[in-house]
């Protein structure tokens, strides 16, 4: 469905370009949600907005790799191109809903503009099909919110009006960056569960980010770890969390306050990512690893499968022995 | 009530009037609550955006002005005292360390600012080492003093909003969500700093957060707010592990889980909270509540003691 291969965002003049996304690869099945999970600034929100053909212009740019929705790259393409060449079927959803909803206009109107440039309908029947995307969501009393500004809506309604206006293409991927992150986490469960609702009905493929351990765990089907701008592990979600083979996947799971509870002292990882442009040859993660070696200091570590469907960016995976 | 508390509210209500589309209208924050914090406890106050949780802790500080009810400190009202004796025995974490320090001061000059309103500091070296003092306690280097906040990065920063919270040696900390903008690695590592300083310092906590995971791991027992009111108290391990109240449930069940086995697997529809502009009659918990009776609509549950360790629970069917 999506391919993405060798992904590479940079930033700064052509001759010396910072990467702060170095060769990203995944690939998205139909139905299938893929989580990638990474602390801020590791890129993954700069991949989401690469592989939608958004990222900020003038700004950070693909320098290589490519980006192929059904076989065809669409990263030469602009958005409104894509559309026109009938490769429109991906859509995004954000963070913050009121920040991309106007706050000016009835909600009814910006789902139907969303329509009008997918469906070519106008009118009664845009309204129409407005009214279907918002009992698609479940919104509570769709027919009368198609009336309602932004700012009557709660947070979580508003994310359901986001998902309707996305859904308006009929999206074979759906690429959502923290759609929840700034949601109570009984509204989360909400969205999370109308989100894997959606995916199995529709078969749409997501690509879900996030910085949560736990929303991963019980979100998505596979799981590829973002660090310093590249993927350091992918797995499928029960073999990446039952058998953590980076040091950075486990030293992050090993943080989570819930998977300690009772702990007299959280186990950390220390000091910090290194900032984009200061990546040395050897292993992004070396400055913070506990099992670094001097290999590790000046040679790429390469990418080995150390099972079926689960790759690691490592030199000296953790071994897989003992299931936790 | 009890006996060592350090802190003692009792029915504390707090309003706020809001304009809305030209009419005044009241909104209660804060409906009731009634805490209190043992010396060396760290209470956990835990509920969603708009339960009033962050105002429970402005209170405290004088940095809201409530309608009615009590806040004594040591046994001694409050209400009325001289707010800079009182900053310096019961000082405030902000939650974001972007905007609680000063872009134009350095950090020795934010850290220390309390010491110099207060008159602590007789000579310039004794300032510096009171600087150097705090700042090595938060895990920072000295030399952090000279440097201005667009320097560092978040959790540092946070560690310097720490170390300014704790310069004057106060006996009650406020946190209000400390963490919560720190990434997971980062996170941890303050988190930790902030239970070393308890035990080293012996201070009293009210640890303010909406994350039942980060509270779990801080704090000694735990009060619930839903909509202005205390739903469910207890030692933490006990409402964790076993929620009563039906709010503490779903709020318990929605923890995302780092855990496969408990996956989403489809929808669920659990309602949202009704506006604090139209506050229902009875329980405000009773449109979600899946074991909603007649009465619960239009009464309004007390917080009575449910059990023998000290679990309280605002709830007519449980």
């Amino acid at each position: 469905m999506l391919s993405v291969r060798d992904l590479t965002v940079s930033l700064g003049p052509e001759t010396a370009p910072v990467d702060i996304v170095a060769g990203v690869s995944f690939e998205l099945g139909k139905g299938e949600i893929l989580g990638l999970v990474g602390e801020s600034g590791c890129g993954k929100s700069m991949t989401s907005l690469a592989v939608m053909g958004l990222l900020p212009q003038p700004g950070p740019r693909i320098r290589a790799g490519r980006v192929l929705l059904e076989g065809c790259d669409v990263t030469q393409l602009q958005p409104w191109q894509r559309v026109e060449a009938g490769r429109g079927r991906m859509a995004m959803i954000f963070q913050e809903p009121m920040t991309s909803l106007n706050p000016v206009r009835r909600i009814g109107d910006q789902i139907a503009e969303a329509v009008r440039v997918h469906d070519r309908l106008s009118g009664p029947p845009a309204i129409d099909r407005a009214r279907e995307l918002l009992e698609q969501v479940r919104m509570p009393d769709p027919a009368m919110q198609l009336s309602a500004y932004p700012h009557q809506l709660s947070g979580g309604q508003r994310q359901r009006v986001m998902i309707a206006i996305a859904l308006a293409c009929r999206p074979q991927v759906l690429i959502a960056d923290e759609p929840t992150t700034a949601l109570d986490v009984t509204i989360q469960v909400q969205v999370l569960g109308l989100l894997r609702e959606l995916c199995n009905r529709l078969d749409m493929a997501m690509l879900f980010i996030t910085h949560d351990m736990g929303v991963i765990a019980q979100l998505a089907d596979r799981v590829s770890v973002m660090y310093a701008g590249r993927i350091v592990e992918t797995a499928g979600v029960e073999a990446l969390f039952g058998r953590p083979r980076h040091h950075y996947t486990r030293g992050l799971m090993d943080c989570m306050p819930s998977r300690n509870s009772g702990a007299r002292r959280l186990p950390t990882i220390a000091g910090q990512p290194p900032a984009p442009g200061t990546v040395g040859a050897g292993c992004v993660f070396a400055s913070r690893c506990a099992a670094v070696r001097e290999t590790c200091r000046t040679a790429a570590p390469p990418r080995a499968e150390v099972s079926r469907g689960h790759d690691v960016l490592c030199a000296f995976p953790l071994d897989g022995g003992e299931p936790r | 009530m009890n006996g060592n508390a350090v802190l003692d509210i009792r029915d504390l209500k707090v309003s706020f009037s809001v304009r809305r589309a030209g009419r005044k209208y009241q909104v209660r924050a804060v409906d009731g609550v009634s805490l209190s914090l043992a010396e060396g406890e760290v209470l956990g106050i835990v509920g969603e955006s708009g339960c009033g949780k962050t105002t429970v802790g402005r209170s405290i500080v004088g940095l809201v002005r409530p309608d009615s009810g009590t806040i004594s400190f040591k046994g001694t009202d409050m209400t009325g005292a001289s707010l800079r004796d009182m900053r310096l025995n019961i000082r405030m974490v902000f939650q974001d360390p972007y905007a609680s320090l000063n872009p134009r001061r350095t950090i020795g000059d934010s850290v220390a600012e309390a010491g110099d309103i207060n008159g602590f500091f007789t000579s310039r070296a004794g300032r510096s080492a009171a600087i150097a003092a705090t700042l090595t306690a938060v895990g920072l280097d000295p030399s952090f003093a000279a440097r201005y906040p667009y320097e560092l990065s978040g959790g540092q920063r946070q560690r310097a909003g720490i170390a300014r919270t704790i310069l004057p040696s106060p006996s009650i900390v406020i946190a209000d969500e400390p963490v919560s903008a720190l990434d997971v690695s980062v996170q941890a590592q303050v988190l930790n700093l902030m239970m070393d300083l308890r035990e080293q310092l012996r201070l009293s906590m009210l640890f303010i957060s909406h994350d039942l995971g980060v509270i779990g791991q801080i704090s000694n027992r735990v009060a619930v707010m839903y909509m202005g009111r205390i739903v469910e108290q207890a030692a933490t391990r006990t409402v964790l592990d076993d929620p009563r109240h039906p709010y503490t449930r779903s709020l318990v069940a929605a923890i995302p889980k780092p855990d496969p086995s408990k996956r989403i697997l489809g929808a669920i529809e659990t309602g949202e909270p009704p506006s604090l502009f139209k506050r229902p009659r009875g329980c405000a918990y009773a449109p979600r509540c899946p074991i909603a009776s007649d009465r619960c609509q239009v009464e309004v549950p007390e917080l009575r003691s449910a059990g023998t360790d000290g679990r309280a629970i605002a709830c007519h069917n449980v």
